[in-house]
């Protein structure tokens, strides 16, 4: 990422404790391509600096902003029925199997 | 009366555009819309009788939500249906998607699929190729065929697209095929 062009956005500190490098990277990932981005990892929090953004400096921060609080909510919904959606999967498999093989 | 407590299932959601509302799907391919982000956050990790009694309603009977009584009835409900849906696509898949490049001369900022430079060699399908691809959707027994070229951007491999199109002509006669190309702006 080339942070020499674009328009500064600003830095975005986020304590470890709250938010998964999971989390983020997903976050980051799904970002338009006008949003260039840079993660550092520091004592305790991550540093994500933003630059870039169709609609002005502050869409970048407004859309990551956005992405990131729906993979926090993503990853609290998993931790209360990721068991229950890896049981389905499983089932439905296992349904696949027995039809398949008669077993 | 006193409501019986419910508990949530898994399901996926995703935004609609810039409207407030969020359209929440799972795995037995249902579908609800959220009124907004509130309404999203009280079924995640909410209190879930804090939901419109309709709401909550129409929740239960799309299996986003379980009562206790009912959980593993509705988990191999939603089990029974996914299969299902696994199941046709395995055995009968109608729509076929054929890269023939992955070669591609823009630079669209949405675009999240591989792809290379115009001038790369290596990363087209070869024409000797189009046979055993028509062997194959010829296997399948479907009424109904749809072919969709992706790429890359496909129509860098125009002739393949060409020779394909005039050969799945011949050889899937009296199958309904229609053909189109995924192109990029």
């Amino acid at each position: 990422v080339n942070l020499k062009k674009g328009i500064e956005c600003g830095t975005v500190c986020l304590p470890r404790e709250g938010v998964s490098e999971t989390v983020l990277r997903k976050a980051l990932y799904w970002l338009t391509e006008a949003c260039e981005w840079e993660l550092e990892e520091g004592q305790g929090h991550w540093q994500v600096t933003l630059r870039g953004g169709q609609d002005g400096p502050n869409s970048c921060r407004a859309e990551f902003d956005r992405l990131l609080n729906d993979f926090l909510l993503r990853e609290r919904l998993d931790q209360k029925t990721g068991h229950l959606r890896e049981q389905i999967t499983l089932a439905a498999l296992k349904g696949l199997v027995r039809d398949d093989t008669g077993c | 009366v006193t409501t019986p407590a419910v508990e949530r299932l898994p399901f996926a959601f995703r935004r609609l555009g810039d409207s407030p509302k969020y359209v929440a799907t799972n795995q037995g391919a249902a579908f609800a819309l959220l009124e907004d982000r509130e309404q999203l956050c009280t079924l995640i990790d909410g209190d879930l009788s804090d939901l419109p009694e309709d709401k909550r309603d129409e929740l239960l009977a799309k299996n986003f939500l379980a009562e206790a009584s009912d959980r593993d009835a509705r988990v191999g409900l939603l089990a029974s249906r996914q299969a299902t849906l696994i199941r046709q696509n395995l055995v009968a898949p109608s729509l076929f998607l054929i890269i023939p490049t992955l070669r591609c001369d823009h630079d669209c900022v949405y675009c999240q699929v591989s792809r290379v430079g115009v001038e790369r060699a290596g990363y087209d399908l070869p024409l000797t190729a189009i046979d055993k691809i028509i062997d194959l959707i010829g296997a399948v027994q479907t009424p109904t065929v749809k072919i969709e070229f992706q790429g890359g951007e496909p129509l860098l491999a125009a002739p393949f697209i060409q020779e394909f199109v005039e050969k799945a002509g011949e050889r899937l006669a009296g199958r309904r095929f229609r053909c189109r190309e995924a192109r990029h702006n």
